[in-house]
């Protein structure tokens, strides 16, 4: 995090100098400070981040396909004149404890075009859904798994 | 001249995706079906063009620059289309004539 | 040549979004309710910040896209807070519920 942090103050200045590298440090210091003081943010999570970089990035593939593939559904939708739409709201329940995995999970289903997440009480997900055959298998979709491995993974060497 | 024939099709599909938004926004009836067709635009049209961008400019801070825009984008975007989907149900008095309502347990 | 043809190709894009711009306009204006509105108004920031970032890469000045970043935030907020005060000011009765949905199947 702090050396993210560090990398985003160097993007946003352009080019690396000693001085901005000395100004860089004092302010991701500063940021980070700030993030565990008053942000709730736990440093036990940087730990987490490095250890599952890669599954960051399968995530990050899976949802840039998922994205794609959707998109095509939905562009099928908007170009043929006799499929009749029946938008649907579904509810239902996912297996995630984390509130985190469940932000993301909400985020992943609203960012895949064709479901939007409604409302989120809990444990239980409100979806609409542009067509019925979106929301077909969307409680045991790939991001449930994914997070689902992840969250168990995350449970056996930590409490949070 | 290579890094610009990579580059075209990027672009042009990215506006294709925008255009095909634009036409889905206005051939369905309903605010929550039109907003199904944005979010395609928001999320694939621009990804699309911005990775058309970073083929034309190479490596160099700009494009650095346009990969963390990509990321806030996809970070921020469905926050407010959630909201907006979220203010149109609160609001709307005849919500079931438009979608069917289910449960994947079946009941209501 | 190359340099010439990529310029030419930027323009392009930038008018082909520009005339989309239009539209979308047009059905912020027509659009029969409030959500409509502001959705119209939502894609047209999204297109906003395409344009921006594209302009950048033409004119080969990355603090544009700092720029394109601040508008960014600043229309996630601008969507936001009018959904809220909106919520606040007219159904203020029944702000945090989605009664909407459950019972009364025969509306």
């Amino acid at each position: 995090m702090y050396i993210l942090l560090f990398v985003l103050w160097v993007i946003f200045n352009g080019r690396l100098t000693v001085e901005i590298a000395v100004f860089g440090v004092a302010v991701a210091g500063f940021a980070y400070w700030f993030a565990v003081k008053f942000l709730e943010y736990n440093p036990r999570w940087d730990i987490l981040l490095f250890k599952y970089f890669f599954a960051v990035i399968q995530y990050l593939f899976v949802l840039a396909v998922e994205v794609v593939k959707s998109s095509m559904a939905v562009l099928k939708i908007v170009y043929s004149h006799k499929i009749e739409i029946q938008p649907t709201i579904v509810f239902f329940d996912v297996p995630l404890k984390n509130e985190f995995m469940r932000t993301v999970l909400a985020n992943s289903i609203t960012l895949t075009p064709g479901t939007i997440t409604v409302n989120v009480e809990g444990s239980r997900f409100c979806v609409h859904a542009l067509d019925s055959s979106f929301c077909e298998d969307i409680d045991n979709s790939v991001f449930v798994k994914l997070l689902k491995k992840v969250e168990d993974d995350c449970y056996g060497t930590t409490t949070d | 001249m290579i890094r610009l024939i990579i580059a075209v099709p990027f672009i042009l599909a990215g506006i294709a995706v925008i255009i095909s938004a634009l036409i889905g926004n206005f051939k369905f009836g309903y605010v929550l079906n039109r907003m199904q067709i944005g979010a395609t635009a928001d999320t694939l049209g621009t990804m699309l063009i911005i990775i058309g961008l970073i083929v034309i400019k190479g490596f160099e801070i700009l494009t650095v620059k346009l990969v963390i825009m990509i990321l806030f984008l996809w970070m921020a975007n469905p926050v407010a289309s959630h909201f907006l989907a979220r203010t149109e149900i609160i609001s709307n008095e005849n919500i079931k004539e438009e979608c069917e309502v289910c449960d994947t347990d079946g009941n209501i | 040549m190359a340099q010439q043809l990529t310029d030419a190709f930027l323009i392009f894009a930038l008018c082909v979004l520009a005339i989309a711009c239009i539209f979308y306009l047009v059905r912020a204006v027509v659009g029969p309710g409030f959500s409509d509105r502001i959705l119209a108004v939502n894609s047209i920031q999204t297109i906003v910040i395409i344009i921006i970032c594209i302009i950048a890469v033409l004119q080969g000045e990355s603090y544009l896209v700092d720029v394109a970043l601040i508008y960014a935030c600043m229309s996630f907020v601008t969507v936001i807070i009018i959904c809220k005060a909106y919520l606040r000011s007219h159904h203020k009765d029944r702000a945090n519920d989605l009664s909407n949905l459950k019972g009364g199947k025969d509306k």
